[in-house]
């Protein structure tokens, strides 16, 4: 099991201006970035409990030195083929901004594949695709060289549908 | 000086609720010949107008001044302390409190209620309130306008126990005042508690002191004007005699020492009763010596090994005083000698000398709890500085406050210690199997003092979290004094055990299942005055609160000497409301059950206080959601005890491991019945599925996990259906669930899904289990909800 620490304590969660750094990794050859800030740690995949009754997407939790946090398969989130996970599969620890609190969750991803800069101007805004694909969580797009890469907001991905906070009962 | 006040207005609000607090529980003790106790809530009040005042809460300080006069005029006795005066006190508690919650952004206040009461207020005190805020005790001779050259002043200096947490030294006054003129200081040390119930910050010491100066009341009251609220201060004037030698008119001191021989307690005499008779003879300090003291190897039960110096003021004679040791004369060594008058004894043997009168009368001597013998009572009496390091001692801080947020990451912290142990052990386990060896043996030997080391660490800290139940019992004196009132009953409440320690968490929320237990015991287990003593029974009914340990669990007992549950008006009810069928039989016990049913009340009619039949539901869920259980005891005429049964703590909970499939789910032991491998006869099939047990002459349904929690297995279906069946409770309803195997029972620390996740239904949490893999907790209650709409469910499929 491999732990990659990015050093993030007391980085600010909200972006900056300018010049802001995105961790991309990869799914079935596409390849999105997040906001390198929100991402507190890199951890290869271990088996993890499942939950009764939830999506397929939701894969269980997992304790992580004592908290137990949700595990979101990213392929199955956006209805790509179900693969192996193999020795490249990573769970992509990031924090998540629900409302008033923060809450830690893991992805699943094929791969993580780089980290760069991109000034805000560059990105180009994300368009809209009919046929009821949801793009809310998209953020914009980036053009690297050949590659495309798909901006994506967390926040907005990861706080909804059974993962969205319940309102305090 | 400029200091911001806004930052010692929260200071103020947190004092004043204490004052507030100290001022009913006084209220509800009350007798009216407890002089301390009038002087106490008093002073309460007194402190809460002060600080109203100053911080310009005026409201609060003005009616906070009525409440205050009116207990003035109790205390001189200007008013009679009357069951109507002192609910009227408590109604005004209500009030400063509200305006007080309202000032910091609580409910606004109930503006008609607060002037009802302070019109109330008004009436009681007769005339528009004329008099103003009286600072301190006034003494009857209040010659404080008197500007004597060298007065003898005495100065009676009772601080409040806290004084020296709102950091006072009482040194320093003492400094102030040798240098108004000479100065004697004398310790008395009656009021010292139990030493059980001694606590290490606060004071217990209180003063006489005698000075001899030309200064005036104003002076002396000068010094102690920082404590003013925070003390009671009798200053008056002694008389100034020209005679100093043996007047027998006045008071004289004497002093005794009293050295006994060490068989006098052999020989059945008992010094305490002799320096009791002493204190009848004027006032006394009793000063043990302990220089006979031998090696603790030689201490003997039954010598006496100290010796007393005894100081008396008194008018009496030396033939008196001998008296009293008449019949210890042989076995003692005594020695009375008159002192010489009290100023030569002062740092100013120049000033006039006079004769100490007794300055004070003794009522303080009258408070020392009678069962303490005063032979034991370690009266000091010591002079100026010394006094003063003897007040210290108790300064030495033995709590800290510490933000409860720490207490639980420490907390979270040792779980996953105990985790990481269980990890280790494991390891340990295996690798014995495989190899043996010195080294292997030494490893099994550290992995077992690391077990031992954690669990007593985890036991530690979680002690940390643990209160006293004192805190929830607290609140019961007010309700039942209220609630009693409004019934017309007459009830005495007694509580014990309320040192029984408890997590905070669960305290926190057990104080509304308890408030309503015992409104259930005065409205329907209590029978009025006249129906008590038509049973035969004394008219005052009794309510008691019990708590206690018993086996890692904490019980509260709410007994009441009452009617008892009538069974047969609950059985009707509930055929009537058709929680039951008629036909249905059922034995007592399962009759008293049924008032925890949803929407069942007897109360013919709906009161403020119970009987609209959402009751015991709430409460048995409530406690339930706690992991706790309550059970119902019932005698006709002889009363009735609910008992509530709790878990220490809600961060352990004792788990019974079990697989459903390929899935580790622990299900809490508290829930769990039994288990049993049913036969296959046992278990009834309905439409081709396991629905149905007979177990014990019932039929309890079951519940499928890998069903109700949809688990879609990849696994062949060739899996036969197991028959081992964890019976499970939850609200008196009774499942059993289908599990595939039973592994091992273990404490484990629950983890909340909330978190980073979300609530699920049927599940309570997670934890994390010896290898560090995470395993959901069962909650029983939330299962049968998710079963019964699995049912519907299907039902509609079919349909």
């Amino acid at each position: 099991m491999t732990t990659v620490n990015a050093q993030t304590q007391g980085g600010d969660l909200h972006s900056n201006a300018e010049g802001q750094q995105y961790l991309s990794f990869l799914l079935d050859d596409e390849e999105y970035g997040i906001d390198i800030l929100r991402v507190q740690e890199l951890r290869g995949w271990t088996s993890v409990t499942r939950v009764p009754d939830m999506p397929d997407y939701l894969k269980g939790v997992l304790n992580l030195r004592g908290a137990i946090i949700p595990v979101v398969d990213l392929r199955q989130r956006f209805g790509l083929p179900v693969i192996k996970y193999g020795p490249t599969t990573v769970v992509i620890v990031i924090r998540v901004l629900s409302g008033a609190v923060e809450r830690v969750m893991g992805i699943i991803v094929d791969a993580v594949a780089e980290t760069y800069t991109f000034e805000i101007d560059q990105i180009q805004p994300a368009p809209q695709i009919g046929g009821g694909v949801k793009t809310d969580y998209i953020t914009g797009l980036m053009a690297h060289g050949e590659k495309m890469i798909i901006l994506m907001d967390i926040d907005e991905l990861m706080n909804s549908e059974e993962l969205a906070v319940e309102e305090l009962a | 000086m400029s200091i911001e006040l806004s930052q010692f207005i929260s200071t103020f609000l947190e004092e004043s609720y204490e004052g507030l607090d100290i001022m009913e529980s006084g209220l509800l003790n009350f007798n009216s010949s407890d002089e301390e106790a009038i002087n106490t809530i008093f002073r309460a009040a007194h402190s809460i107008k002060g600080g109203a005042g100053t911080f310009g809460f005026n409201e609060v300080a003005d009616f906070t001044h009525d409440v205050e006069t009116l207990l003035d005029e109790m205390r001189s006795n200007k008013q009679e302390s009357t069951p109507a005066l002192v609910n009227l006190l408590l109604e005004s508690t209500d009030c400063i409190r509200a305006l007080l919650e309202a000032s910091q952004e609580g409910p606004e206040v109930d503006a008609l209620m607060i002037s009802q009461v302070q019109k109330r207020l008004k009436e009681v005190l007769g005339i528009e309130a004329e008099t103003t805020a009286v600072e301190t005790k006034d003494t009857s001779s209040q010659e404080s306008a008197t500007q004597h050259s060298d007065a003898v002043w005495s100065v009676h200096f009772i601080p409040n126990s806290n004084l020296l947490q709102s950091g006072h030294e009482p040194l320093f006054m003492f400094e102030a005042l040798s240098e108004l003129g000479g100065l004697q200081i004398e310790v008395t040390t009656n009021i010292f508690p139990a030493l059980s119930a001694f606590k290490p910050e606060e004071l217990y010491l209180s003063w006489e002191l005698l000075l001899v100066s030309e200064c005036s009341e104003e002076d002396i009251k000068e010094v102690f004007e920082w404590v003013e609220d925070e003390c009671e201060l009798n200053i008056s004037v002694s008389q100034v005699p020209s005679n100093p030698e043996g007047d027998i008119d006045s008071d004289s001191e004497w002093l005794i020492r009293f050295v006994p021989n060490a068989d006098i307690i052999q020989t059945g005499n008992d010094p305490s009763l002799m320096f009791e008779t002493l204190f009848e003879l004027g006032d006394a300090v009793v000063t043990p010596q302990f220089d006979k003291l031998p090696l603790i190897q030689n201490l003997s039960a039954d010598q006496l090994y100290l010796s007393w110096e005894i100081r008396l003021a008194s008018k009496c004679t030396k033939e008196e005083i001998q008296e009293i040791f008449e019949w210890v004369e042989g076995d003692c060594e005594l020695e009375i000698t008159k002192l010489p008058s009290v100023t030569q004894t002062t740092a100013n043997p120049s000033s006039t000398s006079s004769v100490v009168s007794p300055a004070t009368p003794s009522n303080t001597l009258s408070s020392v709890p009678e069962e303490q013998p005063k032979a034991v009572d370690t009266a000091v009496q010591s002079k100026g500085k010394s006094s003063a390091k003897n007040a210290k001692k108790p300064t030495e801080a033995s709590s800290i406050r510490v933000d409860t947020e720490k207490v639980d990451s420490l907390i979270n912290r040792v779980g996953e210690l105990v985790i990481t142990q269980a990890m280790l052990g494991q390891v340990g386990a295996d690798l014995t199997e495989i190899t043996t060896g010195p080294e292997v043996e030494r490893l099994q030997t550290g992995l077992e003092l690391l077990e031992r080391n954690t669990r007593d660490l985890q036991e530690d800290v979680m002690r940390v979290r643990m209160l006293p139940i004192s805190f929830v019992f607290n609140r019961f004196p007010r309700l039942v004094h209220d609630v009693s009132g409004k019934l017309g009953k007459k009830v005495e409440l007694v509580l014990s055990g309320e040192q029984t320690e408890i997590d905070k968490t669960v305290m926190e929320k057990i104080g509304d299942p308890m408030t309503h237990l015992i409104r259930n015991s005065l409205d329907h287990g209590l029978e009025t005055p006249e129906e008590r003593l038509a049973a035969g029974k004394s008219e005052t009914g009794k309510v008691e609160l019990r708590a206690y340990h018993q086996g890692g669990h904490i019980i509260i007992d709410i007994i009441d000497d009452g009617r008892g549950l009538n069974t047969k008006k609950i059985y009707e009810k509930a055929c009537e409301k058709g929680l039951i069928n008629k036909d249905q039989q059922l034995n007592d016990q399962e009759i008293n059950e049924l008032v925890f049913k949803a929407g069942f009340s007897t109360a013919d009619e709906v009161t403020d206080l119970s009987g609209r039949g959402v009751g015991m539901d709430v409460v048995r869920r409530n406690i339930e959601s706690l992991g706790g259980q309550v059970s119902i005891k019932s005698e006709p005429n002889k009363g009735s005890t609910f008992s509530v049964k709790l878990p220490l703590t809600l961060a352990i909970l004792e788990g019974q491991l079990v697989r459903v499939h390929e899935d580790t789910y622990v299900i809490p032991l508290v829930s769990i019945v039994e288990t049993i491998l049913a036969t296959n006869s046992a278990i009834n099939s309905i439409a081709g599925e396991s629905k149905l047990l007979h177990f014990r002459e019932d039929y309890i349904s079951l519940l499928n996990l890998k069903n109700i929690f949809k688990l879609n297995t990849d696994a062949p279906v060739d899996e036969k259906e197991s028959n081992l069946i964890a019976i499970v409770e939850s609200g008196g309803k009774k499942v059993g669930l289908i599990v595939d195997e039973l592994y091992g029972q273990q404490q484990v620390v629950i983890k909340s899904l909330e978190v980073n996740f979300k609530r699920v239904e049927g599940l309570s949490g997670a934890t994390i289990l010896g290898d560090g893999s995470v395993a959901l907790i069962l909650d029983v209650a939330g299962l049968m909800q998710r079963g019964q709409a699995f049912e519907m469910e299907a039902a509609v499929k079919e349909a």
